[in-house]
């Protein structure tokens, strides 16, 4: 799936849809009118005091009649919501929301969410609460209520468990994963405790934020709130995480030395390997987060104090009112319009005249070629792009010159199964142009002849096979495997069939030669002769 | 009263700084700013400097502000200069009226509050508030009768005229002769003078603390009342012009 984030998103709606379905049922209802609940949030807050008494009810195992939440309604009423309702009314109103709202009359209500895995829209049953047949006393036949999981379930979401224990409880589970080794599921906690983290920090950020906006905005409730839950989170877990890391590392390196010295790993194996290094990775995230989260935590509090003083002198001010002792005047007076800019005067700032000074017209002036190129060099400074653009080709072009260096020798090589340094540098006295591509500069030259030197031998089979099981970065310098993997690859323009190369072997001639190329050109262009003890290479071919 | 050199030469250093930036942030130099919090001779130097210089210095919650008096048209704006600035070149008086009644609509949208601050919204969508400019634009012209507007001289009638004459553009056009364009100059005017930000792609209108500051502790403040009555009824004329 392209966005990870909807993998378990039918769920949510399952949850979501518990309040939605709840408040299709009672909007637009006309008979909360009658009993004197106009606003929607009123009657929301009816249904759902209903809704507690029925849990609480079921919960004691006590019958929930229609009788006893009528009497319920009637004493809320009666000592808080205070409407003009006779205890009928009440019974009437416990009935509409019992059996209109949460039952919808007895016809099952579904919610409808989208699957993002199977791509289509799940529906899903939602009932709130249930009813069954009892008995009371002398064989009286009555209907009690009581909640249904959905029922139990949206209550309980109502009072969620105190933000500060999220994060210990989600650690606890974390813990007893890891310890029963099911690291799948530690991963997914410990990406929930990671994001624990990430939303208390962005929790203080905005908590600043508005403390610098308006510090009234944020009540003194609230930062208590926030540095408790600061506190919690910071508490005692770095330590906690520092040695769950461990616990994970040394699992992951038993894992690893039983996969080096054992046996290969099963799949499942691995995937648990997988499984650890993502549970180290989201651990180390989680300490960084820490370690902000404290710097952070004073830094709020430091803002906080300061801003609180100077709001406590702000308030003394006694301000007049914009709009009602100005603006309501002006558009009566319109005459008033014509000083009002002495109103913003105060607001505004005039760009300060500048001063020439003369002695200016007399500063040593440079010669202009020189200044001219110094021009060039500030126009390539402005244009940050065109200059990594510049960058980039000459790279490439550098690369390039390796690679035809290369090329030139391998194909000599190829030719008659070896080649030596003398060999190489009769070739190259016979063409003068063979010898700008095989050494451009001595550098390139020298690096590549210590790359094959450093390297001895070298298997294209077993290079083929290390690049095919790796991902690494494409690395715009040199690198003498990639390059010689590349040509094998490629076809040489001269007929040549390099892909028959097997084996490469560098090694010096133990014959005291001394090998000299002459006029050969430096990095910065001069003119020099390379010494160089007698290397021979060797090309073996694959056999057919 | 005798002063070591120290402190006037802080003053001096501060005031400068204050010319060149004319706000001085304890984050941004914190050194300056405490010399000015912390000694109080230096503090009075500087005022004294800033009340030479037609000016007052305040600091209002951690920054310390240079604010021109009114007839300063040095440091601040003369009617002519701000006219050239907001209004394209030929504007007429009703432009320049205009322009100044769609800053005083942006800041009675913006701090319309009684409670410790008078702030009352976070941001304005430019549309929203192009709205509002119409619509009291149309209660300035139903609150004044012709007879009235002969008398005043000055009418919403005018400004309303101009307003309309304005194209409107959907497409969001700079040019002045639109109404988008007309708002969008004074926007840019007032982000350049840091008072608010203006995020062009959103449309979107929010005020900079030195605006809130301004506002909460200067320009509504009760004691600017008496002398805003004054200017509204003509009284000052508050420096020349030039």
């Amino acid at each position: 799936m392209q966005y990870e984030f909807l993998k378990q998103f039918s769920k949510r709606m399952k949850h979501v849809g518990m309040y939605a379905l709840l408040l299709q049922n009672s909007m637009a209802k006309q008979t909360w009118k009658q009993y004197g609940f106009m606003k929607a949030d009123e009657q929301i807050n009816v249904i759902f005091a209903v809704m507690l008494y029925i849990m609480e009810q079921s919960l004691r195992e006590v019958h929930c009649t229609m009788d006893d939440i009528g009497a319920y309604i009637d004493t809320l009423n009666a000592s808080y919501f205070q409407k003009s309702m006779s205890y009928d009314d009440c019974k009437k109103l416990g009935d509409f929301v019992v059996n209109v709202i949460l039952s919808n009359e007895g016809r099952a209500m579904y919610f409808e969410g989208y699957d993002f895995d199977s791509r289509i829209y799940k529906s899903m049953n939602i009932s709130y609460i249930a009813n069954r047949v009892v008995y009371v006393e002398e064989g009286v036949r009555r209907t009690t209520y009581h909640l249904t999981e959905d029922g139990y379930n949206l209550m309980l979401s109502t009072l969620e468990i105190e933000n500060n224990m999220k994060l210990t409880i989600h650690e606890m589970i974390f813990k007893m994963h890891l310890e029963k080794q099911s690291y799948d599921k530690a991963v997914d906690e410990v990406k929930n405790i990671f994001n624990y983290m990430r939303i208390q920090l962005q929790k203080i950020e905005e908590a600043m934020l508005r403390v610098r906006r308006n510090a009234l905005s944020y009540s003194v409730a609230d930062y208590e709130a926030l540095m408790l839950e600061n506190m919690e989170t910071i508490g005692d877990t770095k330590e906690k995480f520092t040695g769950y890391r461990e616990m994970v590392r040394l699992r992951a390196s038993e894992l690893e030395q039983q996969n080096i010295n054992v046996r290969k790993l099963d799949a499942k194996e691995e995937e648990k390997l997988e499984n650890l290094r993502s549970i180290e990775r989201y651990l180390n995230r989680s300490l960084d987060e820490h370690q902000k989260i404290l710097n952070l935590h004073f830094d709020l509090k430091l803002l906080y104090d300061r801003e609180l003083q100077s709001l406590a002198q702000m308030s003394l001010i006694q301000r007049f009112s914009i709009r009602t002792e100005l603006y309501d005047k002006l558009l009566e007076q319109p005459q008033y319009l014509e000083n009002i800019d002495l109103f913003f005067r105060p607001l505004f700032h005039q760009q300060l005249p500048k001063i020439y000074n003369l002695n200016k017209c007399m500063e040593l002036q440079r010669p202009v070629r020189k200044k001219a190129e110094e021009d060039t060099a500030e126009l390539l400074d402005f244009d940050e792009r065109q200059w990594q653009e510049e960058l980039e080709r000459k790279k490439k072009e550098r690369l390039q010159q390796y690679e035809n260096s290369l090329a030139f020798i391998i194909d000599a090589a190829l030719d008659k199964g070896s080649l030596s340094m003398s060999e190489l540098k009769r070739l190259l006295e016979q063409n003068r142009a063979a010898q700008e591509i095989c050494i451009p500069s001595i550098d390139v030259f020298k690096e590549i002849m210590v790359e094959l030197m450093k390297n001895r031998e070298i298997c294209i089979e077993t290079l083929r096979k290390e690049k095919s099981e790796f991902i690494t970065e494409q690395a715009n310098d040199f690198q003498l495997n990639d390059m010689l993997l590349s040509l094998t690859e490629k076809h040489a323009g001269n007929g040549k069939d390099r892909s028959v190369i097997q084996k490469i072997c560098t090694e010096r001639m133990h014959d005291g030669t001394v090998v000299a190329f002459e006029r050969v050109p430096d990095a910065s262009g001069n003119e020099r002769t390379i010494r160089c003890t007698n290397v021979v290479i060797r090309i073996e071919q694959k056999k057919l | 009263m005798a002063y070591e050199i120290e402190e006037i030469r802080l003053s001096q250093q501060i005031f400068y700084y204050l010319l060149e930036r004319f706000e001085l942030r304890e984050e941004e130099a914190a050194g300056l700013y405490r010399a000015y919090v912390e000694n109080e001779q230096v503090q009075l130097l500087v005022k004294s400097q800033g009340e030479e210089a037609r000016s007052s210095i305040e600091r209002y919650g951690d920054v310390i502000y240079l604010i021109p008096k009114e007839e300063n048209v040095f440091l601040g704006f003369s009617k002519a200069k701000l006219k050239e600035i907001l209004c394209k070149s030929g504007g007429t008086d009703k432009d320049f009226y205009l322009s100044q009644f769609v800053i005083l609509t942006l800041l009675s949208e913006f701090y319309d509050g009684q409670g410790a601050s008078a702030k009352s919204r976070d941001y304005i969508r430019v549309g929203e508030l192009q709205n509002c400019v119409t619509d009291r634009l149309k209660n300035g012209v139903e609150n004044t009768s012709d007879e009235e507007e002969e008398k005043k001289g000055l009418a919403f009638r005018n400004m309303q005229e101009a307003y309309e004459s304005l194209k409107s553009d959907e497409r969001g056009s700079r040019a002045r002769t639109t109404k988008e364009g007309f708002l969008h100059h004074i926007f840019v005017f007032l982000e350049n003078q840091g008072l608010i930000e203006y995020v062009q792609e959103d449309e979107m209108l929010k005020t900079t603390k030195k605006l809130d500051n301004l506002m909460d502790w200067k320009l509504l403040n009760q004691n600017n009342y008496q002398r805003l009555c004054k200017i509204l009824s003509g009284d000052s004329q508050g420096g020349g012009d030039e």
